[in-house]
């Protein structure tokens, strides 16, 4: 039984599929985007206790932390159409459901999803810097916006960076399952390409290694920019 | 020039301040002390609004408003007007101390970074720390690390200085050099209003006293009225525990 597996197809493999990457990657990067944006929300409503929004904002986190990512992508993809319905019907828009791209549904899906995760760490991240910092910044006169993005921010992003990374890496591996909602990303083409000559093995042996290049590289991206970041300790190991 | 009337202060049950008065005029330096828990650091954090007094009424200069509803313009003319030094210093961590100098008068008086750098290696040499300006806090001593305290604090040139505790978490062999900075401070007559612990410095340095004790004041009045011709009872007591004049020393080490 030569033929069973032939490791000279995991090549031939890579190449086709890396023409995918660029889609994985863009819907991680989208939606990390978009989920850092609502994450940084949902930690200030959390740490300043804004009063209604705290209790939606913890209610979103629970359900999002306590359902499986794949049934929210299904959720995503058959309830935003049917929203778009009711707007339709109840505001008199005239809204094209078959026009929206089924990108945006997974979209949605990890955005908010993974809000949910970084909101967590963005609020242990803030709360992690000392207080002190935050009374120096008004009491030289900055405004409160002013001591978050000159001082709080900066310094909270040290302590959030290493957890940020693992979960753009954690969003990259997920990215795999965006077939669910009918977007061809690379594991979906894998599949399609691997149809063809029945080698799935050889083909999901050609993912794995992109997958897991992919997240090596974002390691080191991501140990990189904490060192950059942490000026401070950067500078106190070259004088040692 | 900065006034304070009937300010009232509470953390939860425990009341903290109970209706102090305190009037500060300009080049006045003025000591606060009393024992821990008395409400000397509190009155502090209450004139820069980092805590919030649930009564009184404020005024400095020409702006005087009641504090229950400050506004926020109020709690920022506040804040830019005066300067705060803190016991445990708090230098902004990922900025060296040039930078920690500079970033009130870039972000908040809007000078040109030209000039905030060289006002900031100005106060900096003026405070003894010339060849220490690109250091990060993690890099200085508790002293070096409170001078440039005391550069960033003077840097916006606030009407009123005010120092709470600035030498209590120091190592004693540091304390000297801050105070040396301090002293040079009330020389140039800038108002500062001084919470401490070190008495013979109070003493020395301060035009006015406050006592305060279980969030009043006490007893208030010249260095002299109040370590010396002490009239409160609960002041002697405080002072025979914390205050050995320096003569007293002196004539110690020569007998």
């Amino acid at each position: 039984m030569p033929n069973l597996f032939k490791p000279s197809i995991i090549l031939e493999d890579i190449g086709p599929l890396l023409r995918y990457l660029p889609i994985t990657l863009g819907i991680a990067l989208v939606s990390i985007f978009f989920a850092l944006l609502l994450g940084f929300i949902v930690a200030v409503i959390k740490i300043n206790r804004v009063p209604v929004l705290e209790k939606i904002a913890a209610f979103y986190v629970s359900f999002m932390r306590g359902t499986p990512i794949l049934v929210q992508l299904y959720l995503s993809y058959y309830g935003i159409p049917i929203l778009l319905q009711y707007i339709n019907f109840y505001f008199g828009m005239n809204l094209n459901i078959n026009k929206v791209p089924n990108v945006v549904f997974v979209l949605v899906a990890f955005s908010l999803n993974e809000a949910a995760y970084a909101s967590e760490n963005i609020r242990a991240a803030i709360l992690s810097v000392d207080k002190g910092q935050r009374e120096a910044g008004l009491s030289i006169g900055m405004t409160t916006f002013q001591t978050y993005m000159e001082i709080i921010i900066p310094e909270a992003l040290i302590v959030a960076i290493p957890s940020l990374g693992n979960e753009l890496i954690n969003m990259v591996k997920s990215t795999s399952l965006a077939f669910v909602c009918a977007v061809v990303e690379m594991t979906a083409q894998g599949k399609l390409l691997a149809s063809r000559n029945v080698r799935y093995f050889e083909m999901y042996i050609a993912l794995s290694l992109i997958y897991w290049a992919i997240t090596f590289v974002l390691a080191k991206i991501f140990s990189l920019i904490e060192r950059k970041l942490k000026r401070s300790e950067g500078r106190e190991r070259s004088r040692a | 020039m900065l006034n304070l009337t009937g300010f009232y202060k509470s953390f939860g049950r425990t009341e903290v301040l109970k209706g102090v008065d305190m009037s500060v005029e300009k080049g006045d330096i003025v000591g606060v002390i009393g024992s821990s828990g008395s409400g000397k650091s509190t009155l502090l954090r209450c004139i820069n609004f980092l805590e919030r007094a649930d009564r009184g009424h404020i005024e400095l200069d020409q702006v005087s408003f009641d504090v229950r509803n400050p506004g926020k313009k109020n709690i920022l003319y506040m804040r830019r007007n005066t300067a705060m030094v803190f016991q445990q210093f708090n230098l902004f961590r990922e900025k060296d101390a040039r930078e920690n100098v500079m970033l009130g008068l870039i972000r908040v008086q809007k000078k040109p970074e030209a000039e905030a750098r060289r006002i900031a290696d100005e106060l900096l040499d003026k405070v003894g720390l010339s060849d220490r300006k690109d250091f990060f806090p993690s890099q200085l001593s508790g002293g070096q690390q409170q001078r440039v305290a005391l550069a960033r604090a003077i840097a916006l040139d606030p009407k009123v200085i005010l120092l709470d505790e600035p030498t209590s978490a120091l190592d004693p062999e540091m304390i000297g050099e801050v105070l040396d900075v301090i002293r040079q401070l009330a020389n140039e007559k800038r108002t500062m209003v001084i919470v401490s612990h070190e008495m013979n410095f109070i003493y020395q340095i301060c035009n006015k006293v406050l006592f305060m004790d279980e969030g009043v004041v006490l007893e208030s009045g010249t260095p002299e009225e109040v370590f010396i011709h002490t009239k409160e009872e609960r002041t002697k007591q405080f002072l025979s525990r914390v205050y050995i004049p320096q003569e007293t020393i002196g004539a110690a080490e020569k007998g």
